[in-house]
């Protein structure tokens, strides 16, 4: 009889456990879901009500991990809550900076536009595997850190990187899977530095991956301005112009490229340059 | 005097009226500006353009820092809603000279080239934006996102 006892008090205590930890993981659930239900709330512009709602899923669960705070700081970046979205990404990169540093990096330089900071980010994550390069949100580091420094003007810093880039990956995986922007960007460099021809051989490059890459034909025909030779620079400029009306622009949804142009900017090269009375 | 005072509030409530904020936004769901896409007339080259030819430097006390300015943009292009954040460029909230944030929320409210956004059936429909405002010693230096 006794037996009998011991065996149902002890399913009865597994049971017990069982529901107690059940009932432990339902209620950390039910916190998750809450914070999913306040970033939908964020996502459709109610700011206010779903970061509280987050904030409050947070306050109730147990432990917090690195990607509930990325979570919370990519929907708060996207609607411009800048103190919070900033605030929980410093919290997972503390958390885990090999696993958040990527997209940290990338997020400052491309929406924060602070360059510097990003810079910081990205070299230290570059510098936890200093044999291999790394690429963050697919974009390779080198070209991510040469972005940043053209931003701040550092126009031999940002080439080495850039060309750091594109011979790596010319040699490892071949030149048509490097991104056809990084020569338009290095050429860029050049021109700032008033290399015009080596620019100009950039830009062909680029044009060369990419025919239809009409940023390249507006830089191009910039530097043959600056170079007196108009003939050249208005087909180019002419090229730009007609390939951007039919639709070839290089530009993202959530953010302004850097190498990003605009039909007005090559109207009023044309203008300037070129005759335009047709 | 109290003639004097009634006329006073009478004037203040007309003034008030005259200046509320009429924005409605449509009978139709409210999406971020990204999905679907709420476009602007010129692209973003217009945006920045309107900015660099309508800011006034600001030489005063607290004239760096970050300037977001939030709002919704209905389906017929109108905008209103507005909400503004200032920041430190740590993205810390701060305090900016009120003379930079009126005059960029004035200029953003005089945006009036907005595109509707519209859903997969075509229709035009509510979105909620945002600009942000990077200001250094009084001088705007850029705007983000887009």
């Amino acid at each position: 009889m006794k037996k009998w006892f011991k065996i149902i008090g002890r399913i009865l205590g597994g049971l017990f456990v069982l529901l107690l930890i059940l009932s432990l993981i339902f209620n950390q659930m039910v916190f998750r879901l809450m914070f999913g239900l306040g970033y939908m709330d964020v996502y459709n512009g109610n700011n206010e009500r779903g970061n509280q709602l987050m904030q409050y899923a947070m306050s109730q669960m147990d432990s917090i991990d690195g990607q509930t705070y990325h979570s919370l700081s990519v929907q708060n970046t996207k609607n411009g809550n800048y103190h919070l979205a900033i605030d929980a990404l410093n919290k997972a990169y503390e958390m885990d900076p090999s696993e958040v540093g990527a997209y940290f990096g990338w997020v400052l330089l491309y929406y924060y536009h602070d360059y510097e900071r990003a810079l910081e980010v990205l070299e230290k994550y570059d510098a936890l595997t200093p044999e291999f390069s790394d690429a963050p949100m697919g974009e390779d580091i080198h070209y991510l850190k040469g972005l940043a420094h053209m931003q701040m003007e550092n126009w031999i810093l940002a080439k080495e990187e850039i060309e750091y880039y594109i011979k790596e990956s010319s040699e490892t995986v071949g030149e048509k899977y490097v991104d056809v922007y990084a020569f338009v960007q290095l050429g860029r460099c050049y021109a700032q530095m008033e290399e015009w021809n080596q620019a100009i051989i950039l830009y062909r490059q680029a044009i060369q991956n990419y025919e239809e890459c009409s940023e390249a034909y507006y830089y191009m025909g910039l530097a043959q301005i600056e170079l007196k030779e108009g003939d050249k620079a208005c087909y180019s400029l002419n090229t730009a112009d007609s390939l951007i009306q039919s639709g070839y622009k290089s530009s993202d949804t959530y953010i302004e490229y850097f190498h990003e142009i605009y039909p007005q900017q090559i109207q009023i090269a044309l203008q300037t340059n070129c005759d335009t009375t047709e | 005097m109290v003639k004097y005072f009634l006329f006073l509030t009478a004037a203040v409530g007309l003034f008030s009226c005259n200046n509320s904020d009429e924005f409605e936004l449509c009978n139709t769901s409210l999406h971020p500006y990204y999905y679907p896409e709420l476009k602007y007339e010129g692209d973003f080259y217009a945006i920045k353009k309107h900015f660099k030819e309508y800011y006034q430097p600001v030489l005063a006390s607290d004239n760096s820092g970050i300037i977001r300015i939030r709002f919704q943009v209905n389906c017929k292009g109108e905008s209103g809603n507005y909400n503004i954040e200032t920041y430190d460029f740590n993205f810390k909230i701060t305090q900016i000279n009120k003379e930079i944030t009126t005059q960029l929320l004035e200029l953003t409210k005089s945006l009036d080239g907005w595109i509707p956004a519209r859903n997969d059936d075509g229709k035009r429909v509510n979105s909620h934006k945002f600009l942000a405002f990077k200001v250094e010693n009084g001088n705007l230096i850029e705007i983000m996102p887009k």
